[in-house]
């Protein structure tokens, strides 16, 4: 079903929309974005890819490997990429929260410290929230890619 | 009230002591708990140590005698319920029959149960009931006392069933089951009510029965001001007519009979049915008056008559005593609900005697049936051949339970008539009503009494064949003959015993004995009407028994009117249960009928009336239309948004639908963009070009055509989208017109950007990373939850056969 | 001071979520994980329970934001009591489905979805702030969603697309109330929200919209707990649901529901009146709960009888746990409508809900996982297909004695004192029909308890039934909670004191 028009679209396309997602990300806490459409709009580069090259050409060509899949029902093991990417970010923004903790503030505060003089960037804000920011990116990103390719291989 | 038993513990001869107290109430439980061990050890021969345990209970009673006092255990405490024991007459008789006839009950099962299946359920069961029984007797708390009685119905329920494979077994008990524990939660409520009364009556609610007892007058005052004088009568007088079998509660009773006989001549006649009785007594004092009295003499003399005639109907021994037991129940309870303090006597003094009697009748039901092999009247006859000591014992009780004198049941029965004579001599006109079915039950009595006795004399059917049966059987009944017989002999024995003890307990609240009479046991010296009515009652048995209409004949009568259905309670028993079982296998299609249509619009429709109702009770106004207020880009993009809404509704096909309701997600993404909302508008914009991937690669697996719908559902479903919509319509409506003037959102717009100037000025972003963090941990979870799902129903879906 | 003790359940919940989530493959480690999570769940509501038996209500600001601003979770007696209900059904049902749910199912999500449901009940059970209770609801209600369609098939895929399809509905509708609720309250803190309610013309909010609002969300908790009309997901739910799960549906998810009509309605709703009285026909009182008194009394009768008549004739066991249900949420619910309607009971009517509501959960959950075992011992729980259980498995047949006692309302169970405290709460009430449908549905109960024991327990031991061979993981989990039954009958007075202790507190 592909054209060459259309595999060509996406090879150029599929980065731009993956860029302008990490700058989503990136720059969610002061300009509109953040971790959660970030997520949404790296699926949908996914998704094209899907829909041009299927599936075994991620696999092999993008991941350059195949993850044996731990549940024999599935045929592709980059489910299990996937699997991981939500475990994780779940994994990432709660352990964002319990860092408050230790730090003896309320579970999930949030705190922002700036850096001066940073070279290229002049000021830099890191602010805590990314990382719980980047937790909600890969648990969006991880879990849309896996019910994709769990009802694309249908 | 503490206090108050106290004082009366002084005036009364001596206290108890607490620990023999729980001792008597807390060993047999014990002793089930150990039954598994020494059933190991003992096998059949554990019949012997269960005797012993209530022998060892009997001795512990006997040691009671003569205290009178309470004794208490806190048990909870926040609810003012506690292990409370009161030891009096009444608490005394009743625990000496369950102990003594249970030594004499369990000693008989070693020879009745041999070589029987599940007997250390039945040994564990049997102590666990004696023990709940004994509780029952002593208790002094509500709910210490519901605790028992219950747990004497759910024994009397698995004793019931201990041929657990047969079905009219499992028939019977769960007619019992239904029956008592039902009557019991009816109990419970009157408690429940006497409780929050004392409140009123005594300072602070209590379930102290002594307290109440103790202040009767004031409880009775207090519990008529209320109204609740009669419910509570009404409540207490079912909770005993279900346990003591008073007409028309009274047909479990001889179903439970499926029981082996010891359990049926344990619980089902000399103890376990008596818990009713005991209510009956123990609450006399407090709440006798009008509605008492009229309450449970017409229930005692009613079943005592019925449950008489009904037993010349039987056919078979253990139903014969079945009903003969509820009718005797029935003159106690009689007893106790006439005023006159000969009532308390009559109450008092028969629950001894029949106990006494009963308990042997049944010991010999159990030997003739198991030395014969048959339990139908009509078979057996001439036993004293073969059973001579099992005649004798027979003779004395058949002819107790007849009320013939001299043997015991004549002095209880005699004080019933003088009872109802003195009712009707003061009250006149209809009161004459209560000797004359003294009376006339009472001849039923005599005739079924000397039926049963007839079982041994006269010609031994050839094809009758009587075993020898084994001592340890013939002891037991000849222990209780003995009793019967000293009963009849001194009666005044019994009376000193215990009788007179008990009377005062019913007869008066707690250490007020003093001015009782003494009862009077004995033969008659004079013509009283007492003495008159029981000549009556013998002759007239008598006539009818032997000369005319006969017995034969008698008892074919009574079948012919019990054949008429309506006339039986356990018909309309049969028919309720059935009844029931008929509308719930009716009710379940209906209630589920597994349309997902029917349950969405009983939910959608229930949701939206619950709304409206909310708004109309609270007479909310919808705001007036103030004219469109909006700028002329919103206006088309929304009139586009619902010209897709509109066409998802029309759309031919599932390709058409999708696409079509995707024009309406943009259009709301456009809105956002229109309403200032870029993160809303981007994230609404990616999602739904997501969303309609997803759905496009999915769609050829859907059914194309869902089949025809009828148009009045299409009517009907259309009104409830009408009721639906417009109920989040005029929601929205209020909502927006009724805003708040101080809403928190000013607050994180305030906060959102740091005040270093630096960062955080998307204040939607630091509301889901920051002020609620907690509710963005949420939702990414149910993101996550959501690739599960989908995980887990492609992974599992064809391991639907193993669970 | 932030106490971390009020967010340690959540926070164990969720790590054994995660935990579980991230070890993929079945094995030791993985089960490992997931029942440490559950003890260790066990042990964090317990020392909750201690401290707020202690100090009395403890508030936990996330994120360090203040209240009404910040999500604000507050741990007083009423959650305590619940959270110990959520912990006591919970672990013996996490240890019963390791050793019932297959390995597969094991392998591909169970324990990350388990602890996911637990962390939703947690939150919902914790948390101050409506808009998060509507989030923890979603949690909840997905990860019972997996559950209820775990094993694959027709049915539970029928079963699921019905709990989900009402489900969300009631989401959507909840989402619509409380987004009405922010607009015209201006806050979302439930404290905050009975502050302004209490006094509607100082923070000039308009309490007629709100009765509606509250109404809609009414009906969302009376479809989570499984109160007629609402009741349709609960049969085939329960059905389609493994054992444990059913256990933990019917004994803790469905408490979800009712918590949140004490919580919402007896503290925060509940404040609110209606200025110049309620103008509807039959409806007396200014209060709004003389609005949700006779609702919920409507709700709890017809909970009852639909629930207790339909049961009768079960022969599915699971189906007819799943009705009872229905009637014993009726039960639940009863005295809630007679406390909304009589203020003098109020009280005692929270604490016989409470009392109740445990009692349920204990024995609901007995009943499921004994079902359950004998699912995996006989090979059905068909009534028609068992019989003599109590010959070949007296064990599993003591568990189903127990468990139908305690609904009935035997003496010293459980039981017994949630029936007591309902009585007593209708009584005192002088609510005669609330009280007669109360007796009716327990004569029910004993009917439909009755029957079942009578056809599968008692009689001839079936062919499936003779050849069973029960778990020994399992019965000793059906032991351990029937001997929670006795327990909490036994030693009921501590028992009382936390079900009172909402009452007391909230005054």
């Amino acid at each position: 079903m592909s054209t060459v028009i259309a595999r060509t679209v996406v090879r150029t396309v599929v980065p731009l929309i993956l860029v302008t997602a990490i700058a989503l990300l990136l720059q969610g806490h002061n300009l509109p974005g953040g971790g959660f459409i970030a997520g949404v709009l790296t699926a949908t580069a996914f998704v094209l890819i899907y829909v041009i090259y299927g599936q075994d050409y991620l696999e092999e060509a993008v991941f350059h490997r195949t993850p044996v899949p731990s549940l024999e029902m599935f045929r592709h093991g980059i489910l299990e990429y996937y699997r991981s990417a939500f475990g994780l970010g779940l994994a990432l923004a709660a352990a964002s929260g319990v860092a408050a903790i230790g730090f003896g503030e309320p579970f999930l505060t949030q705190t922002v410290r700036f850096l001066h003089h940073v070279p290229l960037y002049g000021e830099m804000e890191l602010a805590s929230a990314l990382v719980f920011d980047l937790g909600v990116y890969f648990t969006v990103v991880g879990a849309l890619l896996t019910i994709l390719a769990v009802v694309g291989s249908e | 009230m503490q206090l108050a038993s106290v004082a009366l513990a002084v005036s009364s001869p001596q206290e108890p002591s607490q620990s023999v107290v729980l001792a008597v109430v807390l060993l047999p439980f014990a002793a089930a708990a150990a039954t598994p061990v020494v059933y190991r050890l003992l096998g059949e021969r554990t019949a012997y140590s269960a005797a012993g345990v209530a022998l060892a209970c009997f001795g512990l009673v006997a040691s009671l005698h003569g205290t009178e006092g309470s004794v208490a255990v806190q048990w909870i405490p926040s609810l003012d319920v506690a292990l409370r024991f009161y030891v009096d007459g009444l608490a005394l008789l009743i625990g000496f029959l369950a102990s003594g006839v249970g030594v004499l009950i369990l000693t008989y099962s070693r020879g009745y149960m041999h070589g029987e299946d599940g007997q250390l359920r039945y040994y564990t069961t049997l102590l666990t009931f004696m023990g709940a029984m004994l509780g029952v007797a002593f208790a002094a708390d509500l709910i210490t006392l519901f605790v028992f009685w219950e747990l004497t119905s759910v024994s009397s329920y698995l004793l019931i069933g201990h041929h657990r494979r047969s079905a009219s077994s499992q028939y019977a008990a769960r007619k019992a089951m239904l029956v008592t524990v039902s009557g019991g939660l009816f109990m419970l409520v009157g408690f429940l009510l006497l409780h929050a009364v004392s409140g009123a009556a005594l300072g602070d609610p209590t379930f102290d029965l002594v307290a109440m007892l103790s202040n009767a007058e004031a409880m009775q005052t207090a519990l008529a001001d209320r109204g609740l004088l009669v419910p509570v009568v009404a409540l207490l007088g079912i909770g005993a007519a279900a346990k003591s079998a008073q007409v028309p509660l009274h047909f479990w009773l001889p179903d439970a009979m499926e029981a082996p006989t010891p359990v049926s001549a344990f619980l089902h006649s000399a103890t376990m049915v008596k818990a009713g009785v005991y209510l009956v007594g123990r609450f006399r004092p407090m709440l006798l008056g009008d509605a008492w009295t009229t309450l449970f003499v017409a229930l005692g003399l009613l079943t005592m008559t019925v449950a008489a005639i009904l037993a010349v109907g039987a056919s078979d021994i253990k139903e014969l005593l079945a009903y003969s037991t509820a009718s005797h129940l029935g003159l106690i309870v009689a007893g106790f609900g006439i005023a006159e303090k000969v009532g308390a006597e009559t109450g008092a003094f028969h629950i001894l005697n029949h106990a006494a009697f009963k308990a042997a009748l049944f010991l010999v039901a159990g030997i003739v049936a198991h030395e014969a092999g048959t339990r139908a009247i009509d078979e057996l006859g001439g036993l004293r051949h073969d059973l001579p000591i099992t005649a004798a014992v027979t003779t004395v009780a058949a002819l107790g339970m007849a009320g013939v004198p001299p043997f015991n049941g004549f002095y209880s029965k005699e004080l019933l008539f003088e009872a109802t004579y003195e009712v009707a001599a003061h009250d006149g006109g209809l009161a004459w009503l209560l000797p004359a079915v003294a009376v006339f039950g009472s001849v039923f009595t005599f005739l079924y009494s000397v039926r049963f006795l007839m079982l041994f004399f006269g010609d031994r059917p050839d094809e009758l064949e009587v075993h020898t049966p084994p001592r340890v059987m013939i002891v037991p009944a000849a222990v209780l003959g003995l009793v019967v017989a000293v009963l009849s002999v001194v009666p005044t024995v019994g009376v000193d015993v215990i009788a007179q003890s008990a009377f005062e307990s019913t007869a008066s609240t707690p250490g007020e004995a003093a001015d009782l009479p003494h009862i009077h046991a004995g033969l008659p010296t004079e013509a009283s009407p007492a003495a008159l009515m029981s000549a009556a009652t013998i002759g007239l048995g008598a006539v009818a028994y032997f000369c005319y209409p006969g017995y034969g004949r008698l008892r074919d009568w009574v079948r012919a009117a019990v054949s008429v259905d309506p006339l039986r309670p356990n018909w309309w028993y049969n028919r309720s249960v059935e009844g029931a079982t008929a509308i719930s296998s009716r009710a379940a299609p209906f209630v589920q009928n597994g349309l997902l249509r029917t349950y969405a619009t009983w939910a959608l429709a229930a949701t939206s009336a619950l709304a409206l109702g909310g708004y109309a009770a609270a007479g909310a106004t919808l705001p007036g239309f103030s004219g469109v207020e909006l700028a002329p880009a919103t206006v088309i993009v929304l009139l586009v948004a619902a010209g897709g809404a509109v066409a998802v509704a029309r759309s031919p096909s599932h390709v058409v639908g999708v696409l079509t309701l995707s024009i309406l997600g943009f259009m709301i993404a456009i809105f956002y963009i229109l309403a200032n909302a870029p993160d809303l508008a981007l994230t609404q914009l990616v999602v739904e070009t997501l969303v309609l991937v997803i759905f496009l690669l999915v769609l050829d697996r859907l059914p194309a055509f869902y089949g025809e719908v009828a148009t009045t559902r299409l009517l009907r479903d259309g009104a409830l989208s009408l009721v639906v919509g417009a109920t989040v319509t005029v929601t929205v409506l209020l909502a927006t017109a009724n805003r708040s003037p101080d809403p928190i959102y000013d607050y994180f717009v305030e906060q959102a950007p740091l005040p270093t100037g630096g960062g955080g000025h998307n204040v939607v972003n630091v509301i889901l990373v920051d002020f609620r963090a907690f509710d963005t941990l949420g939702e990414i979870s149910v993101v996550g939850l959501a690739a599960l799902s989908i995980v887990t129903l492609v992974a599992m879906r064809d391991r639907g056969e193993s669970r | 001071m932030a106490r971390t003790v009020v967010v340690a359940p959540m926070l164990v919940a969720l790590g054994a979520a995660i935990a579980t989530l991230l070890t993929r493959r079945f094995d030791r480690a993985k089960v490992g994980l997931s029942l440490a999570g559950g003890i260790a769940y066990v042990v964090a509501v317990a020392a909750l329970f201690a401290e707020v038996g202690t100090e009395g209500i403890l508030t936990y600001q996330l994120s360090g934001w203040g209240a009404p601003f910040g999500i604000t979770l507050v741990a007083d007696a009423l959650s305590a009591f619940m959270l110990a209900l959520a912990a006591i059904v919970s672990l013996p049902a996490l240890v019963f489905a390791v050793r019932y749910v297959g390995e597969q199912g094991q392998q591909v999500s169970f324990h990350p979805v388990f602890h996911f449901m637990m962390v939703g009940v947690t939150g919902a059970f914790l948390t101050g702030d409506v808009f998060n209770l509507f989030v923890w609801f979603e949690v909840m209600l997905m990860s019972s969603y997996v559950l209820v369609v775990f094993y694959g098939g027709g049915p539970h895929t029928r079963a699921g697309i019905r709990y989900v399809f009402l489900n969300l509905a009631g989401s959507a509708f909840m989402l619509v109330a409380i987004g009405g609720l922010y607009a015209t309250v201006g806050t979302l803190n439930m404290a905050d929200i009975a502050r302004r309610l209490g006094d509607p013309v100082t923070y000039g909010v308009d309490p007629a919209p709100v009765l509606g609002l509250a109404a809609i969300l009414l009906a969302v908790f009376a479809l989570k707990a499984g109160l007629v009309p609402f009741q349709f997901w609960v049969p085939g739910a329960y059905r389609a649901a493994p054992a444990p799960v059913s256990a933990v549906l019917a004994g803790v998810v469905k408490k979800v529901g009712v918590y949140a009509i004490v919580r919402l309605y007896f503290t925060v709703f509940g404040v609110g009146t209606v200025p110049g009285g309620l103008g509807l026909p039959g409806l007396d009182g200014a209060s709004f709960l003389n609005f949700f008194g006779p609702v919920l009394f409507v709700m709890a009768v017809a909970s009852i009888g639909v629930g207790g008549v339909v049961a009768v004739a079960r022969d599915d066991v699971d189906e007819l746990l799943a009705y009872s249900s229905i009637s014993q949420v009726g039960f639940i619910v009863l005295p809630l409508a007679v406390g909304a309607t009589v203020p003098a009971v109020r009280d005692l009517a929270i604490a016989a809900t409470l009392v109740y509501s445990l009692n349920h959960a204990v024995a609901k959950g007995l009943l499921f996982l004994t079902s359950g075992a004998i699912y995996e011992a006989v090979g059905s729980i068909d009534l028609r297909d068992l019989g003599g259980i109590v010959e070949e498995s007296p064990t599993l047949a003591g568990g189903f004695f127990v468990g139908g006692l305690a609904l009935v309302g035997i003496p010293p169970l459980s039981g017994f004192f949630g029936k007591m405290l309902v009585f007593d709460a209708t009584a005192r009430a002088g609510a005669d029909l609330a009280l007669g449908a109360a007796l009716v549905g327990a004569v029910l109960t004993i009917a439909y308890f009755s029957r079942a024991w009578n056809r599968g327990f008692w009689g001839e031991p079936s062919e499936a039934v003779a050849e069973a061979r029960p778990s020994g993981v399992q019965l000793s989990v059906v032991i351990t909670l029937g001997l929670v039954v006795v327990a909490i009958g036994v030693g009921f007075d501590p028992v009382f004191e936390a079900a009172s202790r909402p009452s007391n507190s909230r005054r």
